[in-house]
């Protein structure tokens, strides 16, 4: 809660063009937000051209920022997953399937991830916790390493009919349960 | 495709903010986004859904140079060409900088995860709203551990009768005696420290609660006049 008080502040003064604001809104949040481009885009270089792109937006794009839409961070982390997944997907038309690594998704979150958890994040948690293991799974896969539905198909053996269900399913009953 | 169709602007919506929407019909539907403000608003919300889901990420280190593009293609950071003046060749010596990046990596790096992890890593905080009998919030209490302070927040200003105080009292668990935190004001905030004693309970406490006392505090140690005020504690 007090760290998205302090980030929506330093967006605030972002959106006023104030650059010390903006420089220190970048040392707390992008080593964060670095973790996640990494997660979909596996290689170093392309997850740190995706953070660049993102924070250039968001230097463009803070004055679009109310809190109503969220928290700051979650906020941010939208604009580099969408850089990130634009980039992937890039890639991939240059390079085959097979090239990309990969692991498995850890859906168990780290002690670290624990505690950075705002109420927000734990009650999605607890939302995926309602679905079955292959619902959750898929669509934990998609979100973190920005898998497609056919990725989805291949990787885990599964028809893509069934994977299309399950995500469309898991998704509506995440929002159901957000909402109650 | 009907994109009116209120069930499928859902689907596309969430499938495009998890990112399974992807080639030609994500093209088209960020296209379809740019003219439909409602349609905006359907994605947003998923964006509020599914964002936190990141924040479980583990940190990992950027390299240096991310910061130094994103400034070069914004501009930024120009004046601190101006301070070449007398001291040009220190500050253009190489190894200066080399030596304080790595100083200011580590700082920074030290900076961010006390900053992101410590205050939740060390002690959970917690807040109390404090209401009258009519379930009127008064005052917002909310610890700040890391200092041994607790910091009241005026939500509602109240009246204090002339000669008299406010006393605000942790209630322990157990029903042993309400311990004193200090007096509040009906109409500023204030930082009232907190002893150990009271540091210690806080976990267990039933609440806090706040009682009219005269001027200067109750002269006993235990609350004298009608508590007004009460509300339970939550841990953050």
């Amino acid at each position: 809660m007090e760290q998205d008080v302090r980030l929506q502040t330093l967006l605030a003064a972002t959106a006023r063009k104030d650059q010390q604001a903006f420089a220190r809104l970048y040392d707390l949040t992008s080593a964060n937000l670095f973790a996640a481009a990494l997660r979909i885009l596996k290689k170093d270089a392309a997850a740190q051209d995706a953070l660049q792109d993102a924070f250039v937006q968001i230097w463009h794009r803070a004055v679009d920022f109310n809190s109503s839409k969220g928290s700051p961070m979650a906020w941010m982390a939208t604009i580099v997953r969408y850089r990130a997944l634009d980039i992937l997907r890039k890639q991939k038309k240059l390079q085959p399937m097979d090239d990309i690594d990969l692991s498995l998704v850890d859906t168990e979150l780290g002690p670290m991830g624990k505690l950075l958890e705002s109420d927000m994040a734990r009650l999605i948690w607890e939302c995926l916790q309602e679905l079955n293991d292959k619902q959750r799974n898929t669509i934990l896969l998609a979100f973190y390493e920005g898998l497609t539905h056919d990725e989805l198909s291949e990787r885990t053996t599964t028809p893509l009919g069934t994977i299309k269900t399950w995500i469309r399913r898991g998704l509506q009953s995440v929002k159901g349960c957000l909402e109650r | 495709m009907n994109y009116q169709d209120h069930e499928l602007r859902q689907a596309l919506a969430a499938e495009y903010v998890l990112g399974t929407l992807h080639g030609r019909a994500r093209q088209r539907f960020e296209r379809l986004l740019e003219q439909d403000a409602r349609l905006r608003q359907v994605v947003s919300s998923w964006e509020q859904k599914l964002g936190p889901l990141n924040e479980g990420l583990k940190p990992v280190e950027v390299p240096e140079e991310v910061w130094n593009k994103v400034q070069k293609r914004l501009g930024h950071g120009q004046d601190q060409k101006l301070k070449v003046g007398l001291f040009t060749s220190i500050w253009n010596s190489l190894l200066l900088w080399r030596s304080l990046t790595v100083v200011a990596t580590l700082v920074l790096a030290f900076a961010v995860y006390l900053n992101l992890f410590a205050p939740k890593l060390v002690v959970n905080q917690y807040i109390a709203v404090i209401q009258d009998s009519q379930q009127q919030a008064s005052w917002l209490a909310k610890t700040d551990l890391n200092n041994n302070q607790i910091v009241i927040h005026v939500l509602n200003e109240q009246t204090l009768p002339l000669g008299k105080a406010f006393e605000l009292w942790m209630l322990p668990d157990g029903g042993s005696a309400p311990i004193s935190m200090g007096l509040i004001s009906p109409s500023d905030n204030k930082t009232l420290i907190l002893s150990q004693a009271i540091v210690t309970k806080l976990a267990n406490a039933k609440g806090l609660a706040v009682s009219l006392e005269p001027d200067g505090g109750s002269p006993t140690g235990a609350p004298t006049g009608p508590v007004l005020y009460s509300g339970g504690l939550q841990s953050l």
